[in-house]
Order: C-alpha cells, then structure tokens, then sequence
C-alpha cells in the first residue's frame, strides 16, 4: 500500500516538474548585427629601428620654418615619391608664405642632424608639444613640422604616416596627417582610404552610430537612418588614416564632435574627444591591397623588408637634400676596403678617381666599389700633368685607364680628374669625358693634423660641393668615420657624383661643384 | 474518568488543529510557489520560428513574438504574462502588459531594485522604451507615446552578466507590438 502511494507521488512530481522543456546547454546568446566594429584604443606606432631597410630622412631650413623627418624604402619609387611630395607641399607653403625660396640647408657642427628617424609616437603628440621640440619642430613662432610613424609592418606590406603641422605666430593653424602604405612586393601604393571599398563609408558610418549607441546601452534594433553628405565626408577624411593593428583589425578615429540623429535621441553628447573604431577584418569592405594587407596583419606575417640596395645606386634629390660628394683620388690602395666599410657602414656614397696603373692590382676592391654602388672614375694612367702631354699621350693616359677599369669592374668611365687639377682646352677635346673637379680641397696629402683635416673636410662643405681627398693617404682613412658622421651631423647626404649632378654625370665641361 | 476522556478528547483536538494549519500552511506555500511553476512548466514548449503571444490587460492586447528557440511558459490563470527563457535557460524574462504608462510600468516594475540610470530610446516599430539594469537583471516598459498600456519586461540572469544576453534582450523586445 505505501509502496503503491510512493509511485503516485513520483509521477504526479515527474508530471510536474519533468515537463519542462530540457535546456539547450549549446545554444549561445546572439551578437549584435554589427558586433564587427567597437570603439577600440587606437594602436601604438611601430619602432622603426627594428624594421630593416628603412632609410630616415631629415631636412631643415630655418629660413623658411621647415623641419621634416620621413622614411625611404629602397627601390619603393612609389612609396618614397609620395612622401616626399608631402614635404615637397610643406615646403610649397612655407615658400609662398614666406617669399624666400627653398635650397637645401645645412647646419653647422653638432646639430645633431645625423639623427634622421621617425621619432615613434611623433604623430599622435601634442601638435602645440611637437611645434615646441627643437628636434620635431620649425624652429621658430612660425614654419611647419613634417613628421613621421611607421604604423604597420607586416609581410611585404609597409605603413607609414605623415602628420604635417603648421604654426603662425606660435599657435596651431593646421594639422593634418596622411597614411600611406605599400606592398614592397608589387610596389603598389595605397592610403588609409584606399584600402576600402566604395561602399565602406556609409556602412561604416551605420555600423559606428550602432556601436556608439551599444556602448551607451541602447537596446534600440531600429536601423541608423544613411548618413548625409556632410557625415559621410567626413568618414571618409577619417578613413584616409586608417590603422591596421597588429590583429588584422582596421582602426579609424573620427575626430572630436562625433554625433548622429540616433545618438541624440539617446541624450548622448557629440564626443569631446577623438573616437578610435576597430573594424574586424571578416566585416571589411575592402580594395583587394586592403585585403592583402588585412590578410598578412592577421596572419601576424613576419614583415619582410624589400631587398637591399646599395647607397650608390638610390635616386637621391639633391634639390631637396643637402647632398655632398666625396671623392678619393690616386687610389685604389690597400685603404681603399676600410674607407668603402665606413661607407657602407652609414649607407653612403662615395666617388673614386682612380689610377690605371693601380686597377688590376687592386681589382677586388673597385669590384666591391662599384657593386656598392659608388662611381669609379678616372684619374689617369700614372698621375702626370695632362697639360704637358702630347694629344696622343693624354689619349693614352685616359683610354688604357678605362679600359682597365672596364676590364676589373665591367663598367666604363665617364668623368675623369686631370691630376693637380690641371687641364687645357685640349685635354678636355681629347678626353672627351666631363673633367670633374672639387671646391673642397682637404688638403690631406699635406699631412695636416687630424682635427684640422676633420673640420676642412666637415666644416667647409656646402650643398652640392665635391670633396677632395686621397684613398692612400693614412689620415684620410684614419679620419673617415669621423668626417661621414660629422657632415651627417650637418645634415648632408653623402652621394656619389652622378647622385649630385641628378642621376647621371654632365656630358662634358669643367665642374667643381652641382652648385 | 470523565475528567480524564475530556482531557484525551481536547488533546485529540488540538492535535488534529495543528495538523490542519499545517497542511493548510504547506497547501498555500506551494499554491503560492511550486505549483505555479509546476503547472508552468506542464505548459512549457519550444518556440518555433513564427511563435508569437498574446497578452491582455484590461482592454489592452500585446502581441510578442518569441525568438526561435526560446521556451515559453504561460503561468496559470494570468492573461497579462508569459514568462520567457532563452534556449539555455540562462535567461528568464517575464513580460507582461500592464495598464499603466511606460514610466509608472517602469517604476512599479524597478520597485526595490538597484538599477543604474534610465536610458529611453525609440524601438523600430516606434515604441517608446524605458530600460534600466543591474549587472543580472534589466527591467525595461515600453509604450506608445508615453500612455498606457505598457509592455513590461523584467530580465534576469541565473548566472553570469546580462551584458551577455543584452543582444538576446533586444530581439526580444523588438518583437513586442501593443495592438490595442
């Protein structure tokens, strides 16, 4: 009987509570319709030092308030002539506001200049602190700073922003800022805005009211009305600085004042400061160089920086740099090795006129010369004074010089040095080769003492002037190190002979200097 | 004897009262808490795409249609509410059309809660929406320009944060419509 009444009361229990529908222990809560994009913290930019091939570049001019720093690839003709354009829009400016036009500049002695990198986090400071750094800034109550941030570095692709700020009378009148990228690859050049589809903007503008309005709680499914003109413009000004983290996530900032009709009907107030939105990459609408980009951030591909290329074979505007040419006579010696390491050790080029007589035993080291990208030339045969030879002897002297050379090396000579500097009209119609001189003699053949020869040689340089010295004098090569980094510290560029005079040597004449 | 058969009889009594209010203690308790839930869940089903649930509240009708999946219980005896929980059971969200405006459905609904402030906000369909949450718990009512009836919606999570289901929350409010 209580057996029985136990039974009943189970399955009178069972049949109450047992009813109830099993959970489903897999099912998971949804996301919002367009959970992709969130309100994120911008990325830090990257340090540039630890990218390789990255080449820093750093102008000066007080005279018209410019200061610019940026980066150069080598070979990235498309990247680099972009950034260079911004400076080049920068000194525009500064030029027509000022009436004086632009010559590359230098400094004197200690001005630090060497120091040519981005400086990491230079273009999200303080426009007002950046102004104010002797290091970043014009220089002065009025000019403009150009400076740099490497912001993305992943498999071949490279991202670099410029951020230019103008100052008049000491306070900001502009600020603006530009991302470029490149695949090193392909060449290919995009900047933050071309990485995205045309469609991007408006999803993006209704995909960051929704995201706004989540953070402010809203539980509102209503869609976000499309955004007008004025709205998406500027969605499209902050798209042109789009970040890629180092997730593959696209980061925007729209500026302070950010608001929309359904954030006010929320009683949210128009941000009072910049607002960074992250977008997944799954949830982009993207240009297939944003993909690609995209695709190699959030694989984290190690970045692969573009092959090396020698100083001497770069394209250098020496109409924009201060550029100086060093050139080595009576070589090549047994120092010549030590001088070309000095070189390569700063990224530099140099310039060798060189003695026939002197080619073959020597051959190693003008094959090194000339595969590191620096100008072998010709210096004659055996140093004699041009002017005192007959026609066919001078002929001699310059022919058996280039065909040794041709011979070490595979390249002939173009441009050749009479020794002493000594030449006539007739040795310039028999040569028929550019005679190159120099407007800084160093004088290092006379055995000066080593502080006298570093200032003749760092202090008395100008934009465009070629330096004269030996590579078989001791002092020369002793000093060398020192004489590089103290014409860099001016803010010279060190270039080879066709680099000065814009990519190829003059046809003939008498040069002394590109000036 | 007669002393002593009285005494017995009084005892039996009181002991037979006792037993009675304890029972009738007992019946009431899970009148008032089992059974309900007991017969609810004898009306548990599975929303299948489509679903929706009709509320009445004095002359007022609410439709809400319930996400797929979703388990709906109706409690005995009550027109004016459906209680609601997600697939897993984590949720439980009782909705219910009450004769008040949003604000006064709101307030009724908050009562001793500690909720942080009230967002407003305007659904898809044009209701006017009060909400106010807890880390587990959200309360929203929501009307049409501003009169009765309102829609009541009280949200709570067994475990974790609510913040989790807020997307769930909002599909299953953008489904409610006041009909009349």
């Amino acid at each position: 009987m209580r057996a029985r009444r136990l039974i009943v009361l189970l399955a009178l229990g069972a049949l109450l509570t047992g009813c109830a529908v099993e959970p489903d222990a897999g099912w998971r809560p949804p996301e919002w319709p367009t959970a992709r994009v969130s309100v994120v913290a911008a990325p830090e930019p990257l340090d540039p030092s630890a990218l390789g091939e990255l080449r820093g570049q750093r102008i000066r001019d007080d005279a018209i308030g410019v200061q610019a720093r940026w980066m150069q690839l080598p070979g990235d003709a498309a990247m680099n002539a972009r950034a260079t354009a911004v400076v080049q829009e920068a000194i525009a400016q500064r030029t027509a506001q000022t009436g004086t036009g632009y010559a590359p500049t230098v400094h004197p002695r200690g001005a630090g200049m060497g120091d040519r990198a981005c400086v990491r986090g230079s273009t999200t400071r303080s426009a007002a602190e950046l102004a104010a750094d002797p290091a970043l800034g014009p220089g002065g109550a009025d000019g403009i700073a150009v400076v740099c941030d490497i912001v993305t570095a992943a498999g071949t692709y490279l991202g670099q922003r410029m951020r230019t700020v103008s100052v008049q009378a000491g306070a900001i009148v502009g600020d603006t800022s530009i991302v470029l990228y490149t695949d090193t690859a392909s060449g290919a050049l995009a900047t933050g805005g071309e990485l995205w589809a045309e469609t991007a903007p408006a999803l993006l503008w209704e995909a960051t009211v929704d995201a706004v309005r989540r953070e402010h709680r809203s539980l509102s499914l209503a869609p976000v009305a499309a955004p007008d003109e004025t709205a998406l413009a500027a969605v499209r000004a902050a798209l042109e600085q789009t970040l890629v983290a180092a997730d593959g996530t696209l980061v925007f900032t729209l500026p302070a004042g950010f608001t929309a009709p359904e954030l006010m009907a929320l009683g949210v107030a128009a941000t009072s400061s910049p607002l960074a939105i992250g977008v997944s990459p799954s949830a982009a609408a993207l240009t297939p160089f944003g993909a690609g980009l995209v695709q190699a951030a959030a694989a984290a591909v190690p970045y692969a920086p573009p092959a090396p290329v020698a100083a001497g074979f770069e394209r250098v505007d020496c109409d924009l740099l201060p550029c100086v040419a060093m050139t080595y006579d009576d070589g090549p010696s047994g120092m010549t090795a030590g001088i070309l390491d000095e070189l390569a050790a700063r990224h530099a080029a140099a310039s060798f006129f060189v003695l026939g007589q002197r080619v073959r035993s020597n051959a190693d080291v003008l094959v090194r010369a000339r595969a590191e990208g620096h100008d072998v030339e010709n210096h004659s045969w055996n140093h004699p004074h041009l002017p005192e030879l007959t026609d066919a002897q001078v002929r001699d002297q310059l022919r058996d010089t280039n065909s040794a050379v041709a011979a070490v090396t595979g390249t002939s000579p173009t441009a050749f040095r009479p020794p002493y500097g000594e030449y006539d009209a007739e040795v310039l119609a028999v040569a028929g080769m550019p005679a190159i001189l120099w407007d800084v003699d160093t004088e290092d053949w006379q055995h000066p003492a080593d502080d006298v020869l570093l200032a003749r040689a760092v202090d008395q340089p100008q934009p465009g002037s070629i330096v004269l010295q030996h590579d078989i004098q001791e002092n020369t090569a002793r000093t060398a190190p020192a004489v590089y980094d103290g014409l860099l510290d001016r803010g010279f560029t060190l270039v080879n002979l066709r680099q000065l005079f814009g990519g190829a040597l003059p046809a003939s004449g008498v040069w002394r200097s590109a000036r | 004897m007669p002393g002593r058969a009285a005494r017995r009889w009084r005892t039996g009594l009181a002991i037979t009262g006792t037993v009675l209010v304890v029972l009738a203690v007992v019946a009431v308790a899970l009148w008032l808490t089992v059974l309900p839930r007991a017969l609810a869940n004898l009306s548990s089903e599975r929303a299948a795409p489509g679903t929706f649930v009709t509320l009445r509240a004095g002359a007022g009708t609410a439709t809400i249609a319930v996400p797929d999946g979703w388990i709906v219980q109706h409690p005995p005896f009550q027109d004016d509410t459906v209680l609601l929980l997600t697939p897993d059971a984590v949720l439980e969200a009782t909705v219910s059309l009450r004769t008040a405006a949003p604000d006064a459905a709101l307030a009724a609904l908050v009562a001793d809660l500690d909720l942080d402030a009230v967002v407003r906000e305007t659904l898809s369909d044009g209701l006017s929406i009060a909400h106010a949450e807890s880390a587990t718990t959200l309360v929203a009512a929501a009307g049409r320009d501003g009169g009765a009836p309102a829609i009541g919606v009280v949200a709570r999570v067994s475990t974790g944060s609510v913040d989790a289901y807020r997307a769930a929350i909002a599909q299953l409010i953008d489904g409610m419509r006041i009909t009349s």
